[in-house]
């Protein structure tokens, strides 16, 4: 009864699992190596999931929480992503500016430590300040300290990644 | 170039490149054997504990059974030693075991994650390098005890004594090389082990301390 529970909440859910996959992981393989690792265990710890917390929130927290603490064995290439990488949001032979800005920041964003992708993940999705070091464990002005130390490193980030291209 | 520019697009991005997974399929994930690093330990742990226990019977075995004096007190030094070292693993797998689940803050997810590896490569590294010294000293103290036992006598007239065809000089070149020898040895035993802890768990660790330190600044 609960895991057809849980499936269920995972399977609305799973956008928050691939979301996190997807900045932590360049390679398909560890992608869905991580995938299965925080079903795992977020099934483990659904069992003493009491609903104090939204599930969504909840399962951010344990997706994050595995995805940094996630052990390889091999490291299968670095951990750079290269804008062939990334999904093509338009078929173009000569990408727009604000595509390949768009993808600049994506390649800065993956550049980033785990703790700032982290950071980022969570404020991409609107959570406020408070949310976010509730959830690092964080005052809400470390917050915004890193929070705008994570803002200005991506633009001199990216700007490089543009000027390159 | 900013971030908030991209929010939209960023979050539409991170979404796609996935297939959506049906119920069956996570059904299937829940089956497979998680990879975590607390269950790589937990396996290790298993594994020396069994291990460490089959030994130990070999140990207590020639405590009871070796023919010389200084075999029977080296060996139940070393199944007593074991023992200590034994308990202390089980208490360690009980310690992983108690390891909360993911959904705590990242801060103290991380701590206990470090705590944990951090105590066990201590400890794993303490009990290998302690054990040199005591099995050098130890065993050279029995040995010279029981030199005159009917045993190491037997040997002596069996010609077996290899002191005996020496002369002053190259006995103590023997033994100062010997010394040497021994002591290159414990050095690269030093050495070895801190290696291969390191590439163990070692890296994976200062990962996470790395991690604690972006945390904290």
């Amino acid at each position: 009864m609960a895991q057809q529970e849980f499936v269920s909440l995972l399977k609305t859910h799973q956008n928050i699992v691939h979301k996190v996959c997807n900045l932590y992981m360049d390679q398909y393989k560890d992608r869905e190596d991580l995938f299965q690792e925080i079903t795992l265990q977020a099934w483990k710890a659904y069992q003493t999931f009491r609903g104090d917390a939204k599930f969504s929130t909840w399962l951010y927290r344990v997706a994050l929480n595995t995805a940094i603490t996630f052990y390889r064995k091999e490291k299968r290439s670095p951990s750079i992503y290269t804008t062939d990488d990334l999904p093509e949001m338009a078929s173009q032979d000569e990408p727009e500016p604000i595509e390949a800005q768009l993808k600049a920041m994506y390649t800065a964003i993956g550049d980033l430590s785990k703790i700032d992708k982290a950071i980022v993940m969570l404020y991409l999705e609107d959570y406020a300040y408070q949310e976010i070091g509730e959830m690092m464990g964080i005052t809400a002005n470390n917050v915004a300290v890193k929070m705008n130390r994570i803002k200005t490193k991506l633009k001199e980030q990216s700007q490089k990644y543009m000027d390159q291209v | 170039m900013d971030l908030d520019q991209f929010k939209t697009e960023l979050k539409t991005k991170l979404a796609t490149d996935h297939i959506n997974r049906s119920d069956a399929d996570i059904e299937l994930l829940l089956k497979k054997k998680t990879v975590s690093i607390i269950d790589k330990l937990k396996k290790s742990l298993w594994f020396e504990i069994i291990i460490g226990f089959i030994i130990n019977f070999g140990f207590v075995y020639a405590a009871f059974d070796a023919g010389m004096h200084s075999m029977r007190i080296y060996f139940g030094f070393f199944s007593i030693l074991m023992y200590l070292f034994l308990i202390y693993l089980i208490y360690l797998l009980s310690r992983t075991n108690k390891i909360k689940t993911p959904d705590q803050t990242i801060k103290s997810n991380l701590a206990s994650y470090i705590h944990l590896i951090d105590e066990f490569i201590n400890r794993y590294l303490q009990f290998t390098m302690a054990l040199i010294p005591i099995c050098l000293i130890f065993a050279g103290y029995l040995g010279y005890s029981d030199a005159h036992s009917d045993l190491v006598k037997n040997a002596y007239q069996s010609g077996y004594n290899l002191g005996a065809k020496m002369n002053g000089t190259q006995f103590t070149i023997f033994i100062v090389s010997f010394i040497i020898v021994t002591g290159f040895g414990a050095y690269g035993m030093f050495h070895f082990t801190k290696w291969y802890l390191k590439k163990l768990y070692g890296n994976y660790l200062n990962e996470l301390k790395q991690c604690m330190v972006d945390l904290q600044n």
